[in-house]
């Protein structure tokens, strides 16, 4: 198991090497032009610690962006072992910083729509699962379908239509009511904070639902229609003992495994939800950053995504073999 | 003899057989079984799902309508709508004329400028006192005269003068003495050598004084280095440059008034260069060079331009010879043609005549670079209808233009209005004044006009005439401002939903529906092309790496790794913006965009396919196949790959469905397609802002249900067909 970890490990790193270099080669081929204006236009903004050539050339020097291609990519993983992604141009602040600010925002969002998403996707997957070919099986999967089928700012333009512009429940967008938040106790702050999610975590809930919804349905039919569950329903097991300690059970071992691989992603960030909705967490920062053409926090994001996947990936083939002692990693 | 056909012996036995008795069956009767071939079993498998079929028949309005739609659809998607509607605005502005306005008569005199521009403070001053002349003293040593000539005109001529006698009280500055070339500069007359001889002796230090010829003169050291400024000291009566005029000449110029006396048939003129000292100059022949007056110019012919030689003319007949000559126009009615013409091209700058046949004689005749001037006699005399107005008639008695000191012009200065609109504007204004009313209305017609100002023109080319009703606002005494609601052609934005627009209209003024009908065909078809190029990359290389195995699928299994551990949305983006920054054409921008999902979507359809394959190409009929002898390429392809065909089919249902959600994520973040291509997400971008929202929810949420409807659509089809194909793993 060990040996299998470092062994992935390993492998991963080797994976993110290419990865990041494809991301560097887009980088380096920007043209020029395009990198000096955006170094200017952000320079030129109030509140720059840095002039437009000083950063162009923190851009050369920890990005390699003179030298070729290739020792160039060298330069900046050079950089990035040691930990250094440079300033970004964007928000003024070394990329680490960024995102040590705004990385708990995005998580707090993520977090509390997983939690939000097992709680009703997995009752309603198995509810589903249970009466095949009834009306909530089949209302089931057309709500999941309609759920996984829906554009995120389509949602986010209808939720904000309806509580925010129409009944006015909440705010448009932002992270805080700025009227009165400074004038609240903590625990006030912080439910004006949560009251700023409602909107976000509806958002996000409803277009991840669907997926785990399917996916619990799918699973928990296998299981149903498998041998031991038929041989539990013969031998007398009461049914409801058979869905919830023989078949819950074992569909709980690929439920384990995609949601350990999605653990890591909590910390990813909701780039069009954050920017619609306002919310200052990391996939703002990187929206807003990409499109104003910050190359160093760019840079970082990417990386930063990348190693995401990888680790998610690597998380859930653990939590696959932890959960199913059948499989046996090597 | 007839043939005996066994087969049909039998049939007919069986026919009859069933038809007696239906329930008595043969087992092995092949009427029993009823084996369907695989095609038409997933097709009935198919038809048996009711979401699958939900969702075809949605996939197959949405094709009619965004590919079949728009060619019934009187709209493109580009097509700019106008309506007329009534804009309130400033339309006239009427001034009672106070300043004068000065013309050129004569161009070749040369003139002292700041006497020109002092006419009107001048003018001023006279008007009080009742006086008719006034004389001026010109920097440039002419004399000047301001002459009354009638009411509301002036002129000013010039006259050269010569000094004839200076006298009084205050010093006369003799000239200047130069030291250094032992010379003098006079003012006016030489005095000789002596007086120069005598000068020079005589000039020493600061100031002094010095006698010649029985006068005393002073002198102080001039401007120059080494240069004294000579005087000659007051001296009582009159002392004469020429001939001595007399007494009686002395005593005129004493008893002069306002600067000027006749004396002997000649004109003189007394200036004072210095205080207490005087000059009479002796005044020569005056020459008028401008004219100076409150009318302005009218033509009859509504904006017909009038030359400044006309207008001067004019002016100096009016209380002169009340006739003169000057060119004019020699053709009125080819210049109202050519400007209806000129306003039309340029409201119609791709005016194609959609004629039976381009004949040339359908064109525009040429429009002449200049047009022709004939030289006419015009007469000027007051007007028969209106006081204080004259009018100006061309020799054949036709008026021509108009003078009148109650100008009316359009607000931004231009004089477009017609006469009859002038003279209505003219007498409600004259009422105001009369009964010194703040404001005052009338209704008259006045052309419609599109967003930019340009008169409109029907097919026949004469203007477009609304009623319109006025109100005349006072706004000093002098100064009044017309009001009017002008029926203009605007684009029509944001139109309501209504007959002509089902949908209403959007922010450029384009028709709904047809941008949502071009929308859909932009964003099918992103999907298409996006999903055919990833399935065709990921069957290549998934084929390659499940046939091939070992190090060839190694390598690009790695490779689907890498792509697949790419974050697809941050680079969309990222190339979204420098595509933006760089101001890329529309058109390819779309393909850059399709290219990249394309690239980067593969990894996932490779992966599936190489693990079809690998577990495909170890069955007999990959062995047969191999033993027969066939080419690789024949056995990845015509083998392999046909079996992998109804996980393709599923995976490219479910990826078009996803591919357009990405395109109108990317494009509703404006970074994707761009206007004026029109795409569903673009135009729920268009109207996302905060107040448009809540108001032209008309158009974006019937857009983002489509998107919704397609993209669920595509999902169910996938999901049926993955059933109906595998009917095994039907869940």
């Amino acid at each position: 198991m060990l040996k299998y970890s470092i062994k992935r490990l390993l492998y991963s790193a080797i994976i993110l090497i290419f990865v990041m270099f494809i991301i560097y080669t887009l980088m380096y081929i920007m043209p020029g032009s395009y990198v000096e204006q955006k170094a200017y236009e952000l320079a030129s903004k109030p509140g720059a610690t840095k002039s437009a050539t000083e950063w162009l050339q923190d851009l050369k020097r920890q990005y390699g962006m003179d030298k070729g291609l290739i020792m160039g990519y060298f330069t900046w993983l050079g950089s990035a072992v040691k930990g250094e992604f440079g300033d970004s141009w964007k928000w003024q602040l070394s990329c680490t910083q960024v995102f040590s600010n705004r990385i708990w925002y995005s998580f707090a969002l993520n977090a509390v729509t997983m939690i939000l998403e097992i709680l009703i996707a997995i009752p309603l997957g198995i509810h589903a699962a249970r009466k095949q070919y009834s009306f909530s099986d089949y209302f089931t999967t057309v709500f999941s379908m309609v759920c996984i089928s829906m554009p995120t700012f389509f949602i986010a333009t209808v939720l904000k239509l309806v509580f925010a512009v129409k009944l006015k429940w909440f705010d448009l967008t932002g992270m805080i009511d700025p009227r009165i938040h400074d004038s609240l106790s903590d625990f006030g702050k912080f439910l004006d904070v949560a009251k700023h999610y409602v909107l976000p975590v509806i958002t996000i809930t409803v277009i991840s639902i669907g997926s785990l919804m399917r996916y619990t349905r799918t699973n928990m039919l296998e299981v149903l229609n498998s041998d031991y569950i038929r041989t539990a329903r013969a031998k007398g097991v009461p049914e409801r003992k058979v869905i919830y300690s023989h078949a819950f059970r074992n569909t709980l071992i690929p439920l384990i495994t995609i949601l350990g691989g999605s653990l890591v992603s909590l910390f990813s960030g909701a780039i069009i939800t954050e920017q619609l909705f306002g919310l200052t967490g990391i996939g703002q920062a990187s929206y807003q950053s990409m499109v104003a053409g910050d190359i160093p926090f760019t840079m970082f994001y990417l990386m930063f995504i990348s190693v995401l996947t990888l680790v998610g990936n690597l998380v859930a083939d653990l939590c696959y073999a932890a959960a199913d002692p059948r499989v046996r990693l090597s | 003899m007839a043939t005996y056909n066994l087969n049909e012996i039998l049939k007919k036995r069986a026919s009859a057989k069933t038809a007696s008795n239906p329930e008595e069956m043969d087992l092995g009767d092949t009427a029993r079984v009823k084996v369907l071939s695989p095609g038409r079993q997933v097709a009935k498998r198919f038809m048996r799902n009711r979401l699958a079929i939900f969702g075809s028949v949605t996939l197959i309005i949405m094709f009619l309508f965004s590919f079949v739609g728009p060619i019934f659809y009187k709209y493109g998607q580009d097509e700019t709508m106008y309506k007329y509607e009534g804009v309130v605005s400033s339309y006239a502005f009427v001034q009672q004329r106070d300043e004068y306005t000065g013309y050129v008569l004569d161009p070749e005199v040369s003139y002292n400028r700041s006497v020109a521009t002092k006419t009107n403070s001048n003018i001023n001053q006279m008007e009080p006192k009742g006086q008719t002349t006034m004389l001026m003293y010109g920097a440039d040593g002419k004399f000047y005269t301001l002459q009354k000539e009638g009411e509301r005109i002036y002129s000013l001529s010039q006259s050269e003068g010569t000094r004839v006698a200076a006298f009084g009280s205050g010093k006369v500055k003799i000239g200047v003495l130069d030291l250094i070339g032992k010379k003098i500069k006079y003012e006016h007359n030489d005095l000789g050598a002596g007086f120069l001889a005598a000068a020079l002796e005589a000039c020493k230090g600061k100031t002094g004084s010095f006698d010649y010829d029985g006068a005393t003169y002073d002198f102080e050291p001039g401007s120059a280095k080494k240069s004294y400024n000579l005087y000659a000291q007051p001296e009582e009566g009159f002392r004469y440059y020429g001939a001595e005029l007399g007494a009686a000449f002395e005593a005129a110029t004493l008893g002069v008034q306002d600067g000027r006396f006749e004396f002997g048939g000649k004109t003189y003129a007394v200036v004072s260069p210095e205080e207490g000292s005087y000059e009479v100059h002796e005044l020569g022949e005056p020459k008028t060079f401008m004219m100076y007056t409150q009318y302005a110019f009218d033509p009859v012919v509504t904006a017909l331009p009038l030359t400044d030689e006309f207008k001067v003319k004019a002016i100096e007949a009016v209380y002169g010879a009340g006739t003169f000559e000057a060119t004019r126009l020699a053709d009125v009615e080819a210049f109202l043609e050519e400007e209806a013409h000129a306003a039309e091209e340029e409201t119609q700058p791709e005016g194609e005549i959609i004629g039976e046949d381009e004949a040339p004689a359908d064109e525009a005749p040429e429009r002449s670079a200049e047009q022709t001037y004939v030289t006419d006699t015009f007469t000027v005399a007051p007007s028969q209808e209106h006081e204080g107005v004259f009018v100006v008639s061309a020799s054949d008695g036709t008026p021509y233009a108009e003078l009148n000191s109650l100008v009316v012009r359009r607000y931004n200065g231009d004089d477009t209005m017609d006469l009859d609109l002038k003279y209505a504007i003219r007498e409600v204004v004259q009422d105001m004044m009369a009964s010194s009313a703040r404001t005052g209305t009338l209704t008259y017609r006045i052309p419609a006009q599109t967003e930019t100002g340009k008169n409109v023109y029907d097919e026949d080319g004469s203007l477009v005439y609304n009623d319109s009703d006025m109100t005349v606002n006072r706004r000093t005494d002098k100064e009044y401002v017309v009001d009017a609601t002008q029926q203009k052609y605007l684009i029509d934005k944001f139109a309501a939903p209504s007959w002509d627009h089902p949908l209403g209209t959007d922010g450029d003024g384009f028709d709904v529906l047809a941008r949502i009908m071009f929308g859909g065909r932009v964003s099918l078809m992103v999907g298409f092309v996006v999903v055919i190029l990833e399935t065709v990359l990921g069957v290549i290389m998934g084929g390659l790496a499940g046939f091939f195995g070992g190090w060839v699928d190694n390598l690009v299994m790695r490779l689907v790794d890498i792509f697949y551990c790419l974050p697809t949305m941050p680079i969309m983006i990222i190339i979204g913006a420098m595509m933006d920054a760089s101001r890329m054409d529309v058109r390819l921008r779309l393909f850059i965009m399709m290219a990249a999902l394309g690239i980067m979507g593969w990894a996932g359809i490779a992966r599936l396919v190489r693990g079809q394959i690998l577990s495909l190409r170890e069955q007999e009929f990959m062995t047969a196949a191999e033993a027969t002898g066939l080419p690789i390429g024949r056995r990845i392809f015509r083998h392999l790959v046909p079996n992998v065909m109804p996980q393709l089919i599923v995976s490219a249902t479910m990826g078009l469905g996803s591919t357009i959600l990405t395109e109108s994520t990317l494009s509703f973040l404006g970074l994707g397609v761009k206007h004026p291509l029109a795409t569903w997400g673009t135009m729920i971008n268009s109207v996302s802002s905060a107040a448009a929202m809540e108001q032209y929810a008309y158009i974006w949420i019937p857009v983002g249900l489509l998107i919704c409807f397609t993209v669920i659509a595509f999902n169910f089809v996938g999901d049926g067909l993955r059933d109906a194909f595998d009917p095994k793993g039907k869940r």
